[in-house]
């Protein structure tokens, strides 16, 4: 783990611990996949888990009920995109398909395997390490980190009877050494789950991506880790019969009063969240979606959350370094986690060679010292 | 991918540079107190002639100034490359010749880097241009003490800096405090520092107890091989980008540094740094095969 660093941060941020949940909003907006086949019509009255459209990979369900308005062109994380507006009728009506209806008591062990395959791509095998990984690593970024402090005691529960069905040789929890507040409730309930082990990792950046976690807990190769937010879904699905129609997100940064966790619908458009709840304390803000390392600037107008977004960052605008000519320093070489040379980025082979290896997390750029933004050369453009 | 300005580590470029002004000043003022104040304090130079190291320093400040401004490139850099070349000069240096030889030998170089991408450690090579054109003086670098043999000066002595070399590079224990100044700056590369170092160490002491050639004890306690290493031979912008390279590249000075101030004992690591610098291509050539071939 020598490589892993911890990032230098703002410790003047600090998040509320008061979850606002506001998952009934008048209208939500469902973008559309490309290559996608719509299965609803206009005015159409729909329940939650109602196909709207399907693509060869899967099928997008409405996460409220209500009745389809029309088509909008809206922002996503992707970019623009349109989007089926579904205005909300409030009756939370739900599309029950028989062989949705499950029971974790009696359903056959070949069964539950097959459906965590099919919905949550889990290949969960017995005897295996488990781990629940709640690390957020994102600087300013809490959710894995709240989902386990809202929903401790369900993912105990749901750990402690797959651990039963599974056999598993060990299960560990992973919380940041920042995290108190999870690491005293955690100590509190353990002693019932003797079979639950806590682990208190350190600060460091991308220990919660998989590769990391199982080196750094010297795990084989077949663990498995699940993010709690996964592990959310899971609990929803198999021990609730719910499909996942909310989601945590933390909208946070210098620029806010008080950030703040939210339990939102998929699909609710983001400035109805910022105008209700939110007051920004500048006019002059950039708005980052999943993070200021591996995610990226977005127009906050008319942007809708998706599946996807898990955090909002809203920092006061700074004046950009301009990126100097790479002085050779080498020192991206030597902090990249994957071991690839950033350096010679500049030549377009060695650029497409390790696009898929590159992990994007940005690592190179945040320790450059003349502020390039290596991202330009994996994307084929031209830096100095 | 990071691309906000808003998070970057605290340190860039400019804080490594103003780590090398803060390594670099204590340098100076001890070059100053060796090469004036304690001459005229002995009555064994004048007022005016006290005021020529200072005289070296502004000159080499201003030829920074202008030569950073002609190129329209950032200040500080070009004046710290400035005053390290003008610490290695001897106190006996022309005074009318030398700005004329750092304008030029700096032009000259930073015109080729810039129009041709010539890459080449340009403090050494600076340095060399300097030594051609001041060879046609008489060029001593003892000072007027060093010469009378004035103050009969211990090993000790020499290691706190009262040796001859250049105006600021003989303290070799303001450099041990130098080079962890820098150390400490993640962007200096202390490995071609250290290596190069160890090697010249290493081989020396060979020399001493294989050829019992005392006289290598001297320049081992005298800093300004050490200087060159330090400030001029761990160049962050002209030396090879890996780690490994680092460490061939520092292993190749230390090598050079050696055999080359065997034959010219002052001048000669300025042309073991010259002659590492050309093998950076073929360093980086090779330890850049493990990464393309990823």
């Amino acid at each position: 783990m020598e490589k892993l660093i911890e990032l230098v941060k703002n410790e003047n941020i600090v998040v509320s611990s008061k979850i606002i949940s506001y998952d009934n909003p008048d209208t939500i907006y469902i973008p559309i996949a490309k290559q996608a086949s719509i299965l609803i019509k206009k005015n159409e009255q729909i329940k939650i888990g109602t196909p709207l459209y399907k693509t060869n990979y899967y099928v997008e369900t409405s996460p409220i009920s209500g009745i389809i308005s029309g088509l909008k062109a809206v922002n996503t994380i992707d970019g623009l995109k349109n989007a089926l507006e579904i205005h909300n009728d409030f009756q939370e009506k739900k599309l029950i398909k028989s062989q949705v209806k499950i029971n974790l008591n009696n359903l056959p062990k070949d069964k539950l395997t097959k459906l965590l395959e099919l919905q949550f791509k889990i290949n969960i095998k017995n005897n295996q390490d488990l781990v629940l990984n709640a690390i957020d690593d994102e600087p300013y970024v809490l959710t894995e980190n709240f989902y386990l402090l809202t929903y401790y005691e369900e993912f105990l529960d749901i750990l402690d009877k797959l651990a039963k069905i599974y056999n598993f040789k060990n299960i560990t929890i992973c919380v940041k050494s920042s995290s108190g507040e999870n690491i005293h409730k955690l100590m509190e309930c353990l002693g019932m789950y003797p079979n639950i082990k806590l682990k208190i990792v350190p600060n460091l950046y991308l220990l919660g991506k998989d590769i990391f976690l199982k080196k750094y807990l010297n795990l084989e190769n077949d663990s498995l880790i699940i993010k709690a937010s996964l592990l959310y879904d899971i609990y929803n699905l198999i021990k609730r019969n719910r499909q996942k129609t909310d989601k945590l997100i933390i909208i946070t940064g210098d620029a806010l009063t008080t950030p703040t966790i939210f339990k939102v619908r998929i699909g609710l458009k983001l400035e109805e969240l910022l105008n209700n709840y939110l007051t920004i304390t500048t006019k002059d803000v950039d708005f980052y979606v999943n993070g200021l390392m591996m995610g990226k600037k977005i127009n906050i107008k008319d942007f809708v959350i998706t599946e996807e977004v898990e955090s909002i960052i809203c920092m006061q605008k700074r004046p950009e370094e301009a990126p100097k000519p790479c002085i050779n320093c080498g020192i991206c070489t030597e902090i990249c986690p994957v071991n690839l040379s950033p350096i010679l980025l500049k030549n377009p082979t060695y650029a497409k060679k390790v696009q898929n290896k590159c992990l994007k997390c940005g690592l190179c750029s945040y320790i450059c010292p003349t502020h390039i933004n290596f991202n330009d050369y994996l994307k084929g453009g031209e830096n100095e | 991918m990071n691309n906000s300005p808003v998070l970057h580590y605290p340190k860039d470029y400019r804080t490594l540079i103003n780590s090398y002004y803060l390594a670099l000043i204590p340098l100076l003022i001890f070059g100053f107190y060796k090469n004036g104040l304690l001459l005229y304090f002995n009555n064994l130079i004048k007022f005016k002639m006290l005021l020529i190291p200072l005289y070296f320093y502004i000159i080499s400040i201003l030829i920074g100034f202008i030569i950073a401004k002609f190129f329209k490139e950032e200040t500080k850099p070009n004046i710290l490359i400035s005053l390290i070349i003008t610490s290695t000069i001897s106190l006996n240096t022309n005074i009318y010749m030398y700005p004329i030889i750092l304008f030029t030998g700096l032009f000259i170089v930073k015109y080729l880097t810039l129009r041709f991408n010539f890459k080449i450690n340009t403090a050494s090579t600076v340095r060399i241009i300097a030594l051609l054109g001041l060879l046609l003086n008489s060029y001593s670098y003892l000072n007027i003490a060093e010469k009378l043999n004035k103050f009969n000066y211990n090993l000790a002595d020499i290691f706190i800096g009262h040796g001859p070399g250049g105006l600021a590079n003989t303290s070799l224990l303001i450099l041990i405090i130098s080079l962890i100044i820098l150390s400490l700056n993640k962007y200096y590369k202390k490995i071609i520092a250290y290596s190069s170092i160890t090697t010249f160490i290493i081989l020396n002491f060979l020399g001493i107890f294989l050829f019992k050639n005392t006289s290598l004890i001297n320049i081992l306690c005298n800093g300004y091989i050490y200087f060159a290493l330090i400030f001029m031979g761990a160049d962050i912008s002209i030396s090879p980008h890996h780690t490994k390279g680092m460490f061939i590249y520092g292993f190749i000075m230390g090598l050079s540094a050696f055999f080359l101030t065997l034959i010219s004992k002052y001048e000669g690591i300025y042309f073991a740094i010259l002659i590492s610098s050309l093998t950076i291509p073929i360093i980086n050539k090779f330890t850049n095969q493990k990464y393309l071939q990823t």
